[in-house]
Order: C-alpha cells, then structure tokens, then sequence
C-alpha cells in the first residue's frame, strides 16, 4: 500500500462538507467514511480533523448536536447548515474547475 | 451573523460547558478508535497505543480547537470591560466621585424630563388622542383669546363640518347630592349626547343619552361615575333605573362610565346639555372635536371659519373659530417654564460632564508612561482609545443607574410641591419607555463625551513617541494644559449662564410677590355656598338667604366684617358687555371691551379689602328698587370711558336695547383680579339686591387665624339648610400663594440646580489647580531653591486661576445675556439688561473661585525644596 495522500491546503473543508452533504455524521465516523470512500488513498489526520471541524462550525457551515450514536453512546454530530451548502457548491465547482485546468495542463505535456 | 453570536456568547459565559463539550466529543473518537482496533484484532492495549499515537495529546488537540474558534470581537470586548471595571475598582474615589457626579446630573435631568413627559409628551389617556382637539372662539375686538362657545355657533358646526368624525361640548358644574349622611358637593359634566363619540368609550353599565334626551325639557337623565357606583352603591348593577337627586332635582340613572375615565375632566356624574340652537350671546361651553383621521388642526379650523363666516350676523364676523391641543391649551404658561428649567439641568450635567473629563484627562495624563509604552508595542490607536471609553460607559451605566432612583426621588418631590387640583386629572408623570430611552440617551452621550476626551489623548500617544518626553518627567504637556484650561473656563461660563437665569427667575418672583394685589389676603377666609333652584326658585329667596347668612356670620366671635359676591380675587371671570350713557356711538365695527361683571352684598369692599379710590361702597338694601340702581366701577373702566374726570354720578347700563342706567356711585382702585403678573379687565360691581344669583361665595375678614372659623361656618351653613353643603373653602392667603406655585416651584427648581451647578464649578476648578500645582512641583521646588519667595508663587497660582474664571465670566456673561434674553421673552418681569443680576452673579463666582484657588496655592507655597529635589 503506497503511503496516504497529503491533502493540499483547503481540500479537507471540501472533503468534510461533502461528506456531510448527505447525512449528519459525528468525527469519527467522518474520518471512517473519507477512509472508506477514498480506499484508503486519503488517510485524514485523526488530529488534524477536530480543528477543522470546529473551524467550519465557527465559519456558520456546520451546525452541531449532541444525538445518541450507533453503539448506544452520546456523541456529537455534525451537519450542513445552508451557508454550509451554498460554500459546498461554490468549492466544488472551484474544484472542478482546477481539477480540469491542471489535468490539461498535465495532458499536454 | 446571529449564530456567531449564539456561539460566541457561550463561549463566553458557558466556557466551561464549552471545555466539557470538546473533552467528550475528542473521548468518544478515542474510544471508537480502540473499539475499531479491537475489532481489528489488536489486543486491548495494543489497541490503546495505536489510538493514542495517531490522534496525538489529546490536550494539544483541544489547543487546536480553541484556536479554531478563535478569540472573538466579543470576547475582546468582554475582557476589556472586565479590564476596565477592575481598573475603575482599583480608584473607589474617583469612581464613586464621577457617578455622584453624574447621577446629579442625570438624576436632575430625569425628574424634569419625567414632568415635561407627563405634561407634554405622554399621550391622553383615551383612544387615538392625536385625533382630538379643543375648538374654541377669539375675539380679538373683545380682547378675549377666549370666548368659549355658544351653543348656537356649536350647533351649526356640527351640521355642517367635514372635517369632524364626531364634535360634543360639555359644561363644567357642581351639584349638591345627600346619599347618606353629610351632603356632599359632586363634581359633574353636562354633556351632548355625542360626547361618547368624541371620547370613543362605552358605559360600562347602562346607555349614554340618546339625542332626545339632549334637547330642552327631555326627561331628566344622569350617568354617574365608576368611583361614584362604587363608593356610594357598592357596585350594585341594579343602580340602574334609580333616582338620584342631584341639587334637589330627581334624575333618573341610565348608566355609569367607564372606569378612570379622565378626559375632558374628572367627573362624578354627567347629565344631558340639553340646549337649544336660539341664543347668540352666552359663551360658555368648552368643546371637543374628534377630528376625521388624516384631518389635521389646521385645516380642521379653516373648515370651521368657512362654516362661521357664512353665518351673516355681527357676531360671527367678531368672533373666530379655531382648534388648540387640548395640552396646549391647557398647559401653555407651563411649557416655557418647562423648556427653562429643562436647559438649566442640561448645563448642570453639561458642567458634571466637564468636570468627570477633566478628571479622566487627569488620569490619562497620569497613565501616559504605559499608554506610551503600549503604543510602542504595537498597540493601535483604537485599542488605546477603547479602553477609556470602556471605562466612561461603565461610569456612565452607573451614574445612569444612580440618576434614575435620584430622579425618581426627585421627581416625588416636585410632583408634592403641585397643589392638589392644580393639574388635570388625566396627567401622570409614571415612568414609561420615554424616560427609559430618555435615561439611555443621557448616559450614552455623557460616556462619548467624557470619554472622547482621554481617547483622543490615548490615540495620540499612540502617534507620537512619548516614551522619551515622560522619560524627562517634563511638566504637563502644554496640549493638555489647555485643554484642562477650556473645560475650566467652559465650567465656569455655564454655571454662570445657570446662577444668572436662576437669579432672574427669582427676582421675577420676589417683584411679583412684593405686587400689592389690591384685596386682603391675610386673615381672610372664602368659601361657596350655591342654591338648587328646586328649593330656592326665586331670586328674593336668594338674596334673603345670603343675607341672613352675613348676618348670622357676624355675630361669631373673631368675625371683623362678612359680605358676599359672585366672583371674589383671583376665582376667575364672569363677563359683559356695557354702554355708557351719552357716550357717542361706536365707530362702527368696533366693540366694547369686555368687563368683569360682579354682584356683591353691601361690605364686600371692606371684607375683601378692596379700597375706594373715590365715591362711597353700597348702602344696606341698595339696589332693591329696580330704577335708579347704584353701580361701582373700578379705575380700569372708569380710564376707559372718563380718562382723567370722575365717573361719579354718570350712568352706564347693561348693552342692551332698552338700556337700564345705573348709577356710579363709587370708583374702586384695581385690584388683581386674574392673577399678579396678569393685567386687570375693566369691571362693574353691582348691588346683589339687582342682580341676585343663587350661587355666591362668602368672604368673611378675620380678626385671627381665618382657618379657625371654618368649623364655626359650616354650623352656620346647616343651621339655615342642612341639605347645602359649603365648598372651595379657602383663605385668601392661600389662593394667593396658590396663583404664584408655577412660579415658585420652578424657580426653586432653578435656584437648586443653579447652586449645584456652582459647587460642581468650583468643584472642577479647585480639581484642576490642584493638579497643575502637583504637576509644577519640582518646578516650583527648584524655584524655591532658587529664593524665590512663596509669597510669589502662591500669588502666580491664585493668578493663573483667575485668568480663567475671569475668562469664563467673561464668556458666560455674554451666554447669559442670550439666555436672559430668551427667557425675557417667554416669561413676564425679567430685564436682561438688568446689569446688577450679571455683576452679583459675577462677584458671587468670583469670590468662591478665589476661594477654590486659596488652598492649592498655599500648599504651592509651602514646598519643601529639599524633600521634592530628593524624591527626584
């Protein structure tokens, strides 16, 4: 297994609000999905996802709730608020848009 | 926006439910990542280890986010109101001074802004009071502002108005009415039957009249009052139906009003006007309009002049219809007083204000090392400055706080120093959102406007490097000289402005008290006796019961003489009109002026003390045959008609058609009749025997105290008619020192704030020599030193003092001049040019000033050169 991506500057907001787009989810289960969904090829920093998290939340993007998880614990959930999708949007369109004008950069060559 | 503030306001008083928050949010993911290790096939511990490496400190973790939260506006805020509470914590006396201070002058502010709100501002305690005016009549041929309405001119706008949702008049009157017990004598209105309209109200038992019942002759109907249901028919519904008997007279009860009703008056019972359109010349009733929403008074007059002017006879070209506020018309001679003594509390806390900046320069100048030393670091200038004003808003909140309980107190007092009557029983001075916004408005200005001028300074230590100036430990720097200076001088100039206004106010005052009214007011009791005319239907009966009531009056002992008269001093005006006999006709279009008419029994001269300029007074029974009735004038109408010759033997009569002439046979010297600093009408005293009326007041002059008779009276009253009950019992001293309460309450009111004004002054002044000498004193040790002799210094500081209180006496007698002038020309007796006010006022500051300097300036004297050279 080659070692995890590095993920550049701002990717991990993108990563995270996608990841909430479409369920409330709590910390831990958000680094278990980026993991999953990634196969694996993203490892998120376990430390490095709290602050993020409480970042976006300060931002007005995330809302939080303390809600009873899956094995029967408290734990706190995150999820979108509106300002939270409108920002989801607007960065994956951004990203979409240097994902394609670096790859052709890249095609050319 | 609002869910950073949500956030930020727990974070900030729920820090610690924050911090438990973060520990079991990071615990939960830690524990998870174990179990999953677990489920992996680590052992337990293994499991641990892994988790632990891979997430870090747990406490290095938690750092992170709070660093992710990051240190909010709010926060910042929080800590530098929490700084500078600590920092005003660490000064009790300052502090405690600036909000005494304060409070003083919010506190003074408060009370009087309270009054002006319940007189001016609050609105009348009934539904859409915008829409109601008073409509009235002027006549200026008459020289009367104020006519009052006749039913006729009543009558005919309300038939044909467009600018009225619904118009009602009402009369004022009294009546005797025995429930059980004592008679008592009831307060009532007869109204039109429209008058709910205008009002808006519902009966809150019952029906109001109907317009039948409103007409003359109708079967007779009352409403009584809630209280009046309550108190003497403990509520009982079935009071309607019911007689009352209201001067004698039975009325039947169809309703009772609702409850606390106040406006247009405070009224025991109402009964139907009852008027008919035919009669032109009594002016009597007031009158309401609700006008049509959008209506305003302006055009609302125009439509009644349009209405007035079409009627073509002489009366209506004479008069003119017009509508007035009902506040302004009621409380018009308060509004300058008001406004007056408004502007004199704002400069007693225009002058704290001063006073506190030039205090917090003081400590500014004393905090410039560190400020300096700030700024050196980075500080901007806007942190610099916010700190100062942090502590001006606390300072302000809690000489607000102060102020509002010192106001409130304040405002007790002057509401207990109103008579009784004095104000319609709709106005309340309660605090309501005014005061409060008011209040808010006070401090917020006062904390910017102390406060700026440290955050000014603060900000321009932060511009300039004063680390190497304070290092020299130079004396103060000279831009803070002066402006210590300009606050000195400002003081002064407006506690000057305040004594010289207080001082004209008085002087008002005193002048008008030393005005000789005319009649007696010591050892002088009145009192008002009326007859229901069920019982007393014919005018001998009225004027045999009067007169065995003189009689009997002056058989009690302590009696010196007893008369009786329809209108005594200062109890108002009854008006006519009068022709003198081979006068030439009037030039046409021009009418007589209006005279004070007043029927008295023989004696009333010399009972209430008016004296003979010439002539003689009344002669028993005079006037009882009906030709060749004698007559009294006063000097007014005698100048009127005879300028310089005597009136005596000449006639005059009633204007009328067929004219009975009565017979001059005495002048009498004016008297004030309306009030001491208001002007006396022309007026005709006629013998009671002519002109009999069943109600007339007693006057009776006492050889003691006039009150001590009152008991005696009343006997007297029952023993010839238990049913009367006698009222607006009174000495005239009373009456008299009622009449001035305005006046005298307000200039207390000035006076108090204008002494105020002047410690706080001082107070400020003596504060900032002291300081310049504090500041000065190595400067002045090294003279000393030198030889210089303390006489010398002390005379240069008492001298650099002078110059400013000279300065600001300078400014402020300028200022004053306006402000007497101002005040000249909203209030009666007050000379702006009067020079000795502005030269007292100037030698009085003067004076304390020097005073203020004595100290600092002896204390500058009495350096030690050794010691300050040494403390170097």
């Amino acid at each position: 297994m080659p070692n995890p991506l590095e993920l550049p500057q701002g990717v991990l907001d993108l990563l995270l609000l996608k990841t909430l787009a479409l369920e409330p989810l709590h910390g831990w289960a958000i680094s278990q999905r980026i993991h999953t969904r990634t196969t694996g090829d993203v490892q998120v920093q376990q430390g490095s996802l709290y602050p993020a998290l409480h970042r976006l939340e300060r931002k007005g993007w995330l809302k939080t709730e303390w809600a009873t998880s899956e094995n029967n614990r408290r734990a706190k959930y995150y999820s979108l608020t509106p300002a939270g999708r409108k920002q989801l949007r607007a960065e994956e369109a951004e990203w979409v848009r240097l994902a394609l004008a670096v790859s052709q950069v890249l095609g050319e060559a | 926006m609002f869910e950073d503030l949500r956030f930020r306001l727990r974070a900030l008083f729920q820090s610690k439910s924050v911090e438990r928050d973060l520990d079991e949010e990071l615990r939960y993911h830690y524990e998870r990542q174990v179990e999953h290790m677990q489920s992996q096939g680590h052992t337990e511990a293994e499991a641990r280890r892994l988790a632990r490496l891979e997430f870090g400190s747990l406490d290095q973790r938690k750092e992170e986010c709070r660093d992710a939260h990051g240190i909010s506006w709010l926060e910042t805020l929080y800590r530098e109101f929490r700084q500078a509470a600590r920092s005003l914590m660490r000064r009790p006396g300052f502090s405690l001074g600036v909000v005494f201070m304060l409070a003083l002058g919010i506190g003074g502010n408060l009370a009087l802004f309270s009054v002006f709100n319940g007189l001016f501002l609050k609105p009348l305690p009934i539904d859409r009071p915008e829409e109601i005016v008073e409509i009235n009549t002027a006549a200026p041929r008459w020289n009367l502002e104020r006519t009052s309405v006749n039913y006729f001119d009543f009558h005919n706008w309300r038939a044909h108005n467009r600018s009225f949702a619904a118009m009602a008049c009402y009369d004022e009157t009294e009546a005797n009415v025995a429930f059980t017990g004592e008679p008592l004598r009831l307060r009532g209105l007869q109204v039109t039957h429209d008058m709910p309209q205008v009002l808006r109200i519902q009966p809150a038992l019952g029906r109001f009249f109907s317009p039948n019942e409103d007409k003359p002759h109708a079967n007779r109907v009352a409403l009584i009052s809630h209280r009046t249901w309550r108190e003497q028919y403990g509520s009982n519904p079935a009071v309607l139906g019911q007689g009352i008997r209201l001067d004698g007279q039975g009325f039947q009860i169809v309703g009772v009003l609702p409850p606390d009703l106040r406006v247009p008056v405070e009224a025991d019972f109402w009964t139907p006007l009852g008027e008919a359109p035919v009669q032109r010349q009594n002016w009597y009733l007031d009158t309401l309009g609700r006008m049509k929403p959008g209506m305003t008074s302006a055009k609302a007059t125009e439509d009644l002049l349009r209405i007035h002017k079409s009627v073509p006879d002489e009366m209506s070209q004479l008069t003119f219809p017009f509508t007035v506020g009902i506040r302004e018309r009621t409380f018009g001679e308060l509004r300058s007083y008001s406004l007056i003594v408004l502007a004199g509390v704002g400069i007693v806390l225009l002058i704290a204000c001063v006073n506190i900046a030039g205090l917090m320069l003081v400590r500014a100048q004393s905090r410039r090392h560190e400020m300096a030393i700030r700024a050196a670091l980075g500080a901007s200038r806007w942190q610099l400055s916010r700190e100062w004003l942090a502590e001006a808003i606390w300072l302000a909140a809690g000489g607000a706080a102060a102020g509002m309980l010192l106001g409130l107190g304040g405002l007790r007092l002057i509401v207990s120093l109103i008579p009784d009557t004095a104000l319609p029983a709709w106005v309340s001075f309660e605090a309501d959102w005014r005061f409060t916004l008011f209040s808010l408005a006070l401090a917020g200005t006062s904390a910017l406007f102390f406060g700026a001028f440290p955050a000014l300074r603060a900000s321009r230590a932060a511009l300039r490097n004063e680390l190497a100036e304070s290092a020299t430990r130079s004396s103060t720097s000279s831009g803070q000289r002066r402006s210590l200076n300009s606050l000195v001088i400002a003081e002064v100039a407006l506690a000057s402005v305040l004594l010289v206004s207080a001082v004209f106010l008085g002087k008002a005052l005193w002048d008008l008290s030393q005005v000789q009214p005319g009649f007696r007011a010591e050892n002088t009791l009145v009192y008002t006796v009326a007859l229901p005319r069920s019982q007393y239907s014919k005018p001998e009966q009225w004027v045999n019961f009067y007169n065995s009531l003189i009689e009997r009056t002056q058989t009690l002992p302590g009696v010196r003489s007893a008369a009786v008269s329809s209108i005594t001093p200062l109890s108002g005006h009854q008006g006519n009109f009068y022709i003198v006999e081979g006068a030439p006709p009037l030039p046409k279009g021009q009418s007589d002026p209006v005279v004070l008419r007043i029927a008295a029994s023989p004696g009333y001269l010399a009972a209430a003390g008016l004296t003979l300029a010439e002539g003689r007074d009344f002669e028993p029974n005079e006037g009882s045959a009906p030709e060749n009735t004698t007559v009294l004038v006063n000097e007014s109408f005698a100048r009127l008609y005879w300028k310089n010759s005597s009136p005596l033997g000449k006639r005059i009569s009633q204007r009328s058609d067929k004219p009975k002439w009565m017979n001059i046979v005495g002048v009498v010297k004016d008297w004030r009749q309306y009030g001491l600093d208001r002007p006396m009408r022309p007026a005709v005293i006629l013998p009671q025997r002519a002109a009999p009326s069943p109600q007339m007041s007693v006057i009776v002059n006492t050889a003691s105290d006039p009150l001590s008779l009152a008991r005696a009276s009343r006997e007297l009253v029952r023993q010839l008619d238990p049913q009367l009950p006698l009222f607006r019992l009174t000495t005239m001293e009373e009456r008299l020192s009622r009449s001035l309460w305005i006046r005298r309450t307000y200039s207390w009111i000035l006076g108090l704030f204008a002494g105020l004004a002047l410690i706080l002054a001082v107070a400020g002044l003596y504060g900032v020599v002291s300081y310049t000498v504090a500041l000065r004193e190595r400067e002045i040790g090294i003279r000393l030193a030198l030889g210089a002799a303390p006489v010398a210094i002390a005379r240069q500081v008492v001298g650099n003092g002078a110059i400013l209180v000279a300065a600001g006496l300078a400014l402020g007698a300028v200022a004053s001049y306006f402000a007497a002038r101002s005040m000249a020309s909203l209030l009666t007796g007050i000379d702006p040019a009067n020079i000795w006010v502005y030269a007292s006022v100037g030698a009085l500051l003067l004076l304390v000033a020097l005073g203020a300097n004595f100290w600092p300036a002896r204390r500058a004297a009495s350096l030690d050169p050794v010691s300050i050279m040494r403390s170097e």
